[in-house]
């Protein structure tokens, strides 16, 4: 409470600044959306006086993280990819601005439009029963559209670009062993273990895209049958299309909705290719072994970061029952 | 080292009752029976670990195929130039006679020991084009064994924690 009430002062007196212009103009309905250990999203109603009369605006805020759990934490890619991506085709919100200035809230954040009704794709899915093929559909056209962008015409190629089709792999292998390295609370021979079987075994990307990172149903937004937004662009970057597959295969298993192999054929379908299955099966065990990793990365942040919600030291047993999972897939 | 995890959880759990619960609180008797509780999670903190007999034979597992990594490593007399086979030899050597000398605890000892066995299935990676394929297809079914039992113990806590939970909102009205 008292962090948003600072928060909601602050804000009003930068709007006030930057649009001076705009009468009157007051923040309201401020609302700390998701907290913890990753990316900042604030909800908040912004009002002011125009000729017609009063005027409000439904906005967004998201903003670095006060307490990261894998830092180095940058906003700009975020803010640049969807600003780049929007009006392709894929249903993301409209970014409007960029504030580098750590001042104003404390860290860098931008502000985007509010997707007004719909809910998470997830919940959509099972509280619709009737839509749930049109929204799978949907869910496998917007990650194939995706994929297929033109990333360097839209000049995306400042997020760091694999230099062949090995590093797409590579990349992510060293990514994930230094978040473990870095966050273990004791040493992790199983994680050793399963790092070791990812090296060995690295797939050739057969296509470098546009890849979301997490494109998991609780990340998409769907209004009846459609999706209408895309968020959390966090994990964006350049790589193997593979990758976005295997993190997917990852929830269809942990949550239980539609299946693996279907998820493949339409994708499949609707993208116009055929998915390696040996390479599928190299990133399902990495999305394993990267959302493992994260779990670490929570339990020890919430640890130093002397939290009293003991149920995120939990994250701990979560890690390890994906490692366990991951294990059982390589056969011990 | 660092503190074992299923220490700080009971001291997370202490401070969440003295600091999150009991300012809630109003009746005496259950101030004071939260406030024994947290006391009681606060001693029992430093040593719960120590008394698990699941992390002794997880340690005794570790031992054991750490053993047969040393041996077959001073097996390979080709690579005894070999700067990674030496150093993980020592490393070895050094972890397995510090257990021989009587190790402080066995929480400890779990801590070394992982630590050790991280380094071997590291070092193995390194030296695998140099070793016999035999001898490195034995070492990773022993090592993945070791670590499978491992997996195990954690989901049988696991699921000892889960079926808490289940039985603690399944009270009966």
């Amino acid at each position: 409470m008292e962090k948003t009430q600072d928060m909601k002062q602050r804000l009003e007196a930068y709007l006030k600044s930057k649009f001076p212009q705009r009468a009157g103009l007051s923040v309201a309905e401020l609302e700390w959306m998701s907290g913890g250990f990753s990316y900042e999203t604030y909800f908040f109603t912004a009002t002011w006086e125009e000729a017609e009369g009063p005027v409000s605006e439904s906005l967004v805020i998201r903003m670095q993280p006060e307490l990261g759990c894998i830092p180095p934490y940058d906003i700009r890619p975020q803010y640049e990819v969807l600003k780049r991506v929007h009006g392709t085709g894929i249903p993301v919100p409209k970014v409007y601005w960029l504030e580098t200035d750590s001042q104003v809230l404390g860290h860098p954040f931008f502000v985007m439009e509010k997707i007004e009704g719909g809910e998470l794709l997830y919940d959509a899915y099972w509280n619709q029963p009737e839509h749930q093929a049109q929204l799978t559909k949907e869910y496998t056209s917007v990650l194939a559209k995706l994929h297929g962008l033109d990333w360097q015409a839209l000049g995306l190629s400042f997020l760091s670009v694999p230099e062949n089709d090995r590093q797409c792999a590579e990349k992510e292998i060293a990514k994930w062993e230094w978040v473990v390295e870095d966050n273990q609370y004791s040493p992790q021979p199983v994680m050793a273990e399963l790092f070791s079987w990812l090296k060995r075994n690295v797939p050739r990307a057969e296509r470098t895209t546009l890849c979301h990172g997490d494109f998991h149903v609780r990340n998409l937004i769907a209004h009846d049958s459609q999706v209408v937004a895309t968020l959390d662009w966090e994990m964006v970057g350049i790589g193997d299309p593979v990758s976005d597959l295997g993190w997917v295969c990852l929830f269809i298993r942990w949550l239980g909705f539609w299946t693996e192999a279907d998820f493949i054929r339409s994708y499949e379908e609707i993208a116009g290719v055929k998915v390696n299955e040996e390479s599928l099966f190299f990133w399902v065990v990495l999305a394993h072994v990267k959302l493992a990793a994260i779990a670490l990365a929570g339990l020890k942040t919430s640890i130093e970061s002397k939290t009293l919600d003991v149920r995120q030291i939990m994250d701990g047993n979560f890690s390890y029952m994906l490692q366990d999972l991951a294990a059982q897939m390589l056969g011990f | 080292m660092s503190t074992p995890l299923i220490t700080l959880m009971l001291q997370r759990a202490a401070q969440a009752i003295e600091q999150v619960i009991i300012p809630d609180l109003t009746g005496a008797f259950a101030l004071e029976e939260a406030a024994h509780i947290a006391s009681m999670l606060r001693s029992l903190a430093p040593n719960v670990e120590e008394k698990c007999q699941e992390l002794r034979e997880e340690n005794e597992g570790m031992r054991e195929v750490l053993g047969k990594v040393l041996e077959a490593l001073h097996g390979e007399k080709a690579l005894s130039r070999n700067a990674i086979r030496n150093g993980l030899i020592a490393k070895l050597d050094h972890e397995l006679k510090k257990v021989e000398d009587g190790p402080p605890n066995v929480s400890q000892e779990n801590h070394d020991l992982r630590g050790a066995l991280v380094e071997a299935i590291r070092g193995l990676d390194i030296l695998r084009e140099d070793l016999p394929m035999e001898t490195m297809s034995s070492l990773r079914q022993q090592i993945r064994s070791v670590l499978r039992q491992q997996l195990d113990y954690v989901a049988a806590r696991r699921q000892a924690v889960w079926t808490s939970l289940v039985f603690s909102t399944d009270t009966p009205e």
